[in-house]
């Protein structure tokens, strides 16, 4: 066990969580570009098109209209005529030039509905197409704009070029390499929030809480419009946050200049290089892009001594399944148990009832989707065995959840689930705002089509699309706190946790709370 | 033997949802035979009673495909007279999801989720389909059975016939007039996750030495489709070893007994 020491332990031993967070995976990005986009393109409109492309377009067009017919949960469509909605983008779409020009349509489309979790993904065609244009314009000094400025968010104007190459989410960067700066929102303020240990940026001398105010050519004071708390759509926040954040990434060993403000208050400008860290695992699943997993976990010593377990990971893919597993296995003896999903946008639903089993002992419900012919849950699979086949039992002591405005969908489902069942004690931010069971689907011209299946509903009830989940604990993420090297979220947990252990010996029970492992591995390397 | 004992694991798995397909024409209601008649001829279609009880097991070998979601799995299926069922279902990006009831326990193990004992509606369930012998005891099975009409069913014209058992529960099965096999069924079917209707379509039915199986099944479910293919049947005895409980199920249901006679102040 280590012994806890914030400004060491939990600033410093950061991970690009945030550059990590690029995430067509959950929808947030994806699903929500169209707010951004969706009527921009659809006036991209060309004089003529083929009539083979006009047959290819209408094609993808009525399979995107017709999946949402058929499927989605709200048989009135939010109020939003659909069939009125066909009539009148149908005839774009027949005009539509290209495959990026088509999507703008459909993103404006299932924007009128308003729900994350929609979103139209370029298919390798369309990532070839663009990659192509995207070197013919660098060899004639042209941008390749294919939405006009003026149809763009006011902050927009701000955009660089490769941010707003970005936007058009023809391919984001998400290599997983970045200089080791994970970033924070506070404010309209882009500020580092961890440092990667032995990183670029540790050995450029990086320190929580310096504002990030230039990557690359993106300037980033200008972008407040955008990133300011009074944006009225929170998950759009989250969206240009996410794709600045993306900025930070790149090809392994490439470079990435860096203009920050330091605790004084002066610039500085780096050229940092781009590492992939040597814990990430890239993971797919189904026809959801790659993304770069990351897990660790570790025992830390917090107030008045008590021994507390820590869980991190970035996304709910698979192999979070048995690291979770041998980890929390190696912390049932604990005063307490945290885990931090900040940051993290979400994955395969189905994983957050297996997780949700260590520490529920009885067959609960952690939410209920709602289709439009029924409705199916999201069990909690009480643990008493492990993948090894060792008896377990669910962990009993108190349990802590961080989460801040970039946890969304999968991460919202299981904090929610968890707060609602009186089983965790939720701290930090309110979250995105962004949980809905979607798939993707392949459109005829090989674009990927995120839509959401059902509508979902917390075990109190409620919904959490368009909400979020609101911890029982704010704890706002403060520039002065950075500055300081402080978590101040998880400090108000592991004061939780040794509150209610200081409860525990009050009432003099004396009794486990559950049996010690035997053994159990405890990974490191995404150190929480 | 339909693989619809399959098919409803593949949903208890969580991998499946609903949607309608029967496409109705203009009903038919002359001369569709009783349930009874169709029933008969569909065992005599698969090659009946006799060939079916000299059956020792029946092993499957197949891929199922999830095109909408990208996914696909590799599936060995072993099944035993007279109740005794194993699925193994490998998915690249998964792992192995396994299903199987031994004769008295039916468990599912899940990389996503951990191991589970099935109880209630699903056990229930997962002992239907472990049945070997389920098309032969059609008028045990349900209390109701009658044909409804004749319908196009998947392009081709069949007999509906409604199925209710003995606890009310409703099951609609379709014939082909012209071979009298089954293409298809529409049935609830209980997972962990709660209950959906399922709309199944046999297909490519294959005769293997007098016994014909459908060699693609298709399934649709809440907007999603899943298609399982068959590349191998063979009908020899199964190793019973095959059925034995995983170490990890094993300890799962000891802890289950235990805590259920502590609940019974046993």
């Amino acid at each position: 066990m280590s012994s806890f020491d914030p400004s060491r332990d939990l600033r410093r031993d950061g991970v690009p969580r945030r550059s990590l967070a690029v995430l067509p995976l959950c929808g947030l990005l994806l699903g929500l570009l169209h707010g951004l986009f969706g009527a921009a393109s659809a006036v991209a409109v060309p004089a003529e098109v083929s009539a083979e492309r006009r047959e290819l377009n209408l094609r993808t067009f009525d399979r995107a209209w017709s999946i949402v017919d058929e499927n989605y949960w709200d048989p009135e469509f939010h109020g939003v005529d659909w069939q009125a909605l066909r009539a009148e983008l149908r005839p774009l779409a027949a005009e539509a030039p290209d495959d990026a020009s088509l999507r703008g349509i459909l993103e404006d489309m299932i924007g009128r509905l308003g729900q994350s979790h929609f979103g139209v993904i370029p298919g390798r065609s369309s990532r070839r197409a663009a990659a192509d244009a995207r070197a013919s314009a660098a060899g004639d000094g042209q941008g390749g704009d294919a939405a006009g400025a003026d149809d763009l968010p006011t902050c927009a104007s701000q955009f660089s070029e490769v941010l707003l190459e970005a936007l058009r989410a023809d391919a984001p960067p998400m290599t997983g390499a970045s200089p080791g700066v994970a970033i924070e929102l506070t404010e309209g303020h882009v500020l580092v929030e961890r440092v990667e240990p032995e990183s670029p940026a540790s050995e450029a001398g990086v320190e929580t809480g310096w504002e990030l105010v230039r990557i690359g050519e993106q300037p980033l004071a200008d972008l407040e419009p955008c990133l300011g708390a009074d944006l009225d759509q929170r998950a759009m926040r989250g969206v240009v946050f996410r794709l600045v954040a993306s900025l930070l990434e790149g090809d392994e060993g490439s470079k990435v200049e860096l203009a920050l403000l330091d605790r004084a208050g002066d610039e500085r400008v780096l050229r940092l290089a781009r590492e992939l860290p040597e814990d990430v695992e890239t993971v797919r699943f189904g026809n959801l892009p790659p993304v770069h997993f990351r897990f660790g976990s570790e025992r830390i010593e917090g107030p008045q001594e008590i021994d507390v377990g820590l869980l991190r990971f970035n996304f709910w893919m698979m192999p979070v399944a048995a690291a979770f597993e041998d980890a929390v296995v190696s912390m049932l003896d604990a005063d307490g148990i945290v885990i931090d999903l900040r940051g993290n946008p979400g994955g395969v639903a189905g994983l957050s009832g297996g997780i949700a089993g260590y520490f529920v002992p009885t067959a609960e419900v952690l939410g209920t989707l709602q289709y439009r012919t029924g409705e199916l849950r999201l069990p909690v699979n009480p643990r008493f065995v492990s993948r090894h086949g060792e008896a377990i039992e669910p962990y009993a002591g108190p349990v802590a959840i961080l989460i801040d405005q970039f946890s969304a969908s999968t991460s919202e489902i299981f904090a929610a689930g968890l707060q609602d069942l009186g089983r965790a004690r939720l701290f930090g931010e309110a979250s995105a705002a962004a949980a809905l069971p979607a798939v993707v689907e392949e459109l005829p011209n090989g674009d990927l089509f995120m839509h959401p299946m059902a509508d979902l509903k917390r075990p109190s009830g409620g919904r959490i699309e368009g909400i979020g989940v609101i911890p029982d604990e704010l704890v706002p993420v403060t520039r002065e706190g950075l500055l300081r090297g402080e978590d101040e979220a998880l400090q108000a947990a592991l004061a939780w946790i040794a509150e209610a252990a200081r409860e525990d010996q009050a009432s003099a029970s004396g009794a486990p709370r559950a049996q010690k492992p035997s053994s159990g591995p405890n990974r490191v390397g995404f150190r929480p | 033997m339909t693989p619809k004992r399959t098919l409803a694991a593949l949903v208890a798995l969580g991998l499946v949802v609903t949607l309608g397909l029967v496409v109705a024409v203009a009903p038919s209601y002359a001369q569709s035979p009783p349930a009874e008649q169709i029933i008969e001829r569909y065992i005599e279609a698969v090659g009946g009673e006799k060939a079916i009880r000299e059956i020792e097991g029946m092993h499957q070998t197949g891929t199922m495909d999830m095109p909408s979601m990208g996914m696909s799995a590799e599936l060995e299926i072993f099944l035993a007279p007279p109740n005794k069922m194993l699925m193994k279902m490998s998915m690249p990006q998964v792992g192995e999801i396994n299903t199987g009831f031994n004769g008295e326990i039916g468990w599912v193990e899940n990389p996503m989720t951990g191991p589970m004992i099935m109880e209630g509606e699903q056990l229930e369930q997962v002992m239907e389909q472990a049945d070997f012998y389920s098309d032969l005891s059609y008028e045990s099975r349900y209390a109701t059975m009658e044909t409804v009409e004749t319908v196009e069913f998947a392009g081709e014209s069949a007999y509906k016939v409604r199925l209710v058992d003995q606890d009310g529960d409703e099951t609609t099965e379709y014939f082909s007039v012209d071979s009298g096999l089954k293409i298809g069924f529409e049935a609830e079917q209980t997972s962990e996750m709660g209950t959906v209707m399922v709309v199944t379509e046999l297909r490519d039915y294959k005769d293997f030495e007098g016994r014909m199986v459908p060699m693609t099944t298709v399934a649709k479910m809440m907007g999603m489709e899943m298609t399982m293919k068959l590349d191998s049947v063979s009908f020899d005895e199964i190793e019973p070893s095959v059925f034995e409980l995983p170490e990890n199920v094993k300890t799962l249901a000891k802890k289950v007994v235990e805590k259920v006679d502590g609940e019974n102040g046993r």
